[in-house]
């Protein structure tokens, strides 16, 4: 009985760490997407260590944005122009104006390169392209 | 020598004391010679001191304090206020009064005059913890628990990213040739022309190698979401 219920316990301790690790997964892009801003804007150390709490709430906030939006484009991209207007403010007190109008030039260039990328590998392996959203093209 | 500013300050005063130039305190030479015989003479020949008794005056008749704490409790206890311990107790607390006053720690009488240590002539029995059944059991499982998990995680490694693995691999072999000697040119290489698509893609100016150095790490599934997400909102929102 002791070594079913050892053999249990070690089942489900290996299965909540690869949830762990697979949570921890998640946050990845987000965070290079922030190394990538960071460096194409050359950030000093203190602008950083600034930054980056504000862009982090930015990211999660333009998900829930998109997640909320997603049938409706007008909608959305009125939505996603407020919420760069409000955080444009916030990066304006972190950097000097003209680099924080660029945060969200580079957080484009990020995502196209990211898309570039995989179809690159889609093209290069006979994969299928990215799906758009349908309702985006209506 | 007196200090100038003190007895100019005196005489500002209008004090005659900065006048005086000698030290008042003196006494003639030899006077300490032979003061205290003169001094003992003196007291001999006073009649009112040599008139005192010579006994000690702080004394107390013999036996005095042999009774004295007998006398105290007498007087005590003739005081009409006066109650015993007991008395006091039960009309303090009637509560703490009626407890029993034996003490609760005590041992028969002669117990400790009789006690010889006893000592347990049976041996302790030493036994293995390795041979006991259930801890081989327990340690076959940790071994095959890691053993498990280790083989999960590498089967997931070998089929979580094809595409990267195959990527790697093709790089790899590529690197081997002199004139690409890094990843860029490598990715440059690769992308001048495989096909129109990529060629148009290339006229944006915009090269993805710096992008893919950076998300070597990050797993297929979450580089698939978040180029799904992208793609959904580049017509909306690409700004240039």
């Amino acid at each position: 009985m002791k070594t079913y219920f050892i053999i249990l316990i070690l089942f489900f301790t290996g299965l909540a760490a690869r949830a762990q690790d697979e949570g921890d997964d998640k946050g990845k892009i987000r965070d290079r997407m922030n190394e990538y801003i960071q460096d194409r804007l050359g950030l000093s150390k203190r602008e950083a260590e600034k930054f980056s709490p504000v862009f982090l709430r930015y990211f999660q906030e333009f998900r829930q944005i998109r997640r909320e939006n997603r049938t409706d484009n007008l909608v959305l991209k009125q939505k996603i122009i407020d919420l760069r207007i409000r955080y444009r403010t916030e990066f304006r007190q972190i950097m000097d104006e003209p680099r924080a109008n660029k945060v969200f030039v580079y957080e484009d260039e990020f995502r196209r390169k990211v898309i570039q990328m995989l179809e690159t590998r889609k093209d290069r392996l006979g994969e299928k392209p990215l799906q758009r959203n349908r309702s985006l093209l209506q | 020598m007196p200090n100038k500013d003190i007895i100019q300050e005196l005489s500002d005063l209008g004090s005659n004391l900065g006048n005086i130039s000698k030290n008042i305190y003196s006494v003639p030479p030899g006077y300490f010679d032979g003061f205290s015989e003169q001094l003992l003479g003196f007291i001999k020949a006073s009649e009112t001191l040599s008139s005192l008794p010579k006994e000690m005056p702080f004394n107390v008749p013999a036996g005095y304090f042999d009774q004295l704490d007998e006398k105290i409790m007498e007087i005590i206890r003739r005081h009409p206020d006066y109650q015993t311990s007991q008395e006091e107790l039960e009309s303090i607390s009637p509560l703490l009064s009626s407890i029993s006053k034996r003490p609760v720690y005590s041992v028969p009488g002669g117990y400790f005059e009789n006690f010889t240590p006893g000592v347990d002539e049976k041996r302790t029995r030493v036994v293995s913890i390795t041979a006991r059944k259930w801890f081989r059991y327990a340690v076959a499982a940790v071994i095959a628990g890691v053993i498990l998990m280790a083989g999960l995680i590498a089967f997931n490694n070998d089929h979580k990213d094809p595409a990267s693995k195959t990527l790697a691999k093709f790089e790899k072999e590529v690197k081997k040739i002199n004139d690409v000697k890094s990843t860029e040119n490598l990715i440059d290489f690769m992308d001048a022309g495989l096909n129109e698509k990529e060629l148009a893609r290339n006229n944006t100016g915009v090269k993805i190698d710096d992008v893919q150095l950076l998300l070597k790490d990050v797993s297929m599934d979450e580089l698939k979401d978040f180029g799904e997400e992208s793609k959904d909102i580049e017509d909306v929102m690409m700004t240039n």
